[in-house]
């Protein structure tokens, strides 16, 4: 344990060191929550509340969908590519500890640096610019914090996944974009699921993606009931254990094709 | 003069030609951002689709006149992605001393940059465009005649140099901060936002600063909004024309910095 919490902080000290990189972050991240607002008033103008949820629970929930944006980096895709592109993998295979703890550990403290330098001056500017965004209530809270963390295990899981593939094809070339642009689109990220099409909604309702974003910021905002919000939850503990199950037989599999290259 | 002229054409045409060819070495690579690109603007079509199914217009805009203005901008984007794409690496070279190559070489500096590498990969971003485009001027029923298509090619030519000038001029500010400082996400995330969304969703005074101070709704909004003739003209000349001066004049002022830039330029040491 003691080792993956050194590799947490030698992560954030080194994000630290690029002042330059943390203010073209905030000022690009505000921009777009300050675009996506735009879009959500100037839709809503004329109308009270579509589909149930009114303009200020939009405003919050685009709100929450960047900051949470910006707190779910996963580094793990590039990191398995690059370290397989320069055969570093190798080092860290011999290391006595797992890679992908490593990664994970790696990954979290990108976590804990964003949620200081972005996500509370996005939280400060965004209250500044469209008011406090009030969780429905502090129940409601607390378990959108329990849903984030494990919509953060599932988005991990898919992204260490998707980075696996490079063990086997060397060269990912756009593949990390395209799983980021249907990402966006079935997370419910951008617009909510409850703009969709109802067939297609239901479809998508049943697939991993909607437990990374849409599940906890509906939970904020107050748009599902109790028994809703369990059930949801329930089939969200579900997806993240078939995908730990996943995980660890691919796992296995990857180490068995890995190639070192140079070295 | 005309020698000069056939001398340079002959240049970037080898270029050009050399750049094609180095691309073609990977045609998986190819084929992956065909369908990356096709993904990417589909499922960025798709949101504005639910949004105005639900909403009914967007910001005095209907979805068909949308899936045209979204057509317009993706085939824009394009066409800059495929001429100006190595302006997103100027401040490496900078750093990197990469313009000494160039400087030796008996011809304008920013002439060789620019066709150095001609990106065929962008063209991917303009297949899923021509879709888009072709599925919006079907939508709004505009009339395919000799005016509208020459108004169309000035609008695409305008709006083309207008994103190639902005990250010219964002990179040749590297020649002073001399550090690879990035520009290319928050540009690129600004054209986004401003062409392919109607820009009358924005506060008034986000529509000021991108009509006159910085003039990137000329890109697709105005010229767009002119073509559909969505409301009576404000000015005798189409909007398309405007567009067009604009993209020149922004083109031969980034041009001018870049030259200036270049006073500045003092290579990379060893």
């Amino acid at each position: 344990m003691k080792a993956y919490l050194f590799v947490t902080k030698i992560r954030i000290q080194s994000a630290l060191a690029y002042r330059f990189n943390v203010i073209s972050t905030i000022l690009i991240q505000c921009l777009l929550m300050f675009a996506m607002a735009c879009f959500w008033r100037a839709a809503y103008s004329g109308t009270e509340a579509v589909s149930g949820v009114g303009k200020q629970d939009m405003l919050t929930y685009t709100m929450i969908s960047v900051i949470m944006g910006n707190l779910m980096t996963m580094g793990v895709e590039g990191r398995i590519q690059s370290s397989v592109h320069s055969g570093s993998v190798a080092l860290d295979m011999l290391k006595p500890v797992s890679i992908y703890g490593i990664y994970l550990a790696e990954d979290l403290g990108d976590m804990v640096v964003a949620f200081f330098q972005i996500a509370v001056p996005l939280f400060l500017l965004g209250t500044a610019m469209f008011g406090f965004p009030i969780p429905a209530s502090t129940g409601h809270f607390i378990l959108f914090l329990l849903t984030f963390c494990i919509g953060y295990l599932i988005n991990w899981m898919l992204a260490a996944l998707l980075g696996m593939c490079a063990f086997k094809i060397i060269s990912m070339g756009p593949i990390r974009n395209v799983k980021g642009a249907i990402m966006k689109l079935l997370s419910g990220s951008i617009i909510p699921l409850w703009f969709f099409p109802a067939g297609f909604r239901t479809f998508l309702e049943f697939l991993p993606f909607v437990n990374i974003y849409q599940l906890p910021l509906g939970i904020y905002i107050g748009r599902y009931t109790y028994g809703e919000m369990l059930q949801r939850t329930g089939l969200q503990l579900f997806w993240c254990m078939a995908l730990w199950l996943i995980f660890n037989i691919a796992q296995k599999k990857a180490a068995a094709v890995v190639l070192i290259q140079g070295g | 003069m005309i020698k000069k002229i056939k001398y340079y054409v002959s240049v970037a045409a080898t270029l050009i030609r050399l750049s094609i060819q180095s691309r073609l070495e990977y045609p998986y690579m190819l084929i992956g951002y065909v369908l990356a690109n096709f993904i990417q603007w589909v499922v960025g079509f798709a949101t504005i689709k639910f949004v105005v199914d639900s909403f009914g217009s967007l910001g005095g805009w209907g979805y068909e006149s949308l899936a045209f203005l979204y057509g317009m901008s993706v085939l824009s984007h394009g066409l800059s992605v495929v001429l100006f794409i190595q302006t997103w690496y100027m401040a490496y070279c900078v750093v990197e001393g990469d313009y000494d190559m160039f400087l030796l070489r008996p011809m304008g500096v920013l002439f060789q940059f620019l066709f150095d590498d001609f990106n065929l990969i962008g063209i991917t971003d303009i297949i899923p465009g021509l879709m888009v485009f072709f599925y919006g001027c079907a939508k709004v029923h505009i009339a395919m005649n000799f005016t509208n298509v020459f108004l169309i090619l000035f609008i695409l030519i305008g709006g083309t140099l207008i994103r190639g000038s902005v990250w010219i001029f964002c990179g040749t500010l590297s020649f002073w901060t001399k550090n690879t400082a990035n520009f290319t996400d928050m540009v690129g995330a600004l054209f986004e936002r401003v062409s392919m969304y109607p820009l009358t969703i924005y506060p008034k005074w986000v529509q000021v600063l991108f009509t006159f101070l910085l003039p990137l709704a000329w890109i697709t909004f105005y010229p767009v909004k002119g073509i559909l003739g969505m409301e009576g003209n404000i000015v005798p000349i189409p909007m398309a024309v405007i567009s067009l001066g604009v993209g020149v004049t922004m083109f031969v002022l980034s041009c001018g910095f870049f030259r200036i830039g270049m006073h500045r330029y003092e290579s990379a040491g060893s």
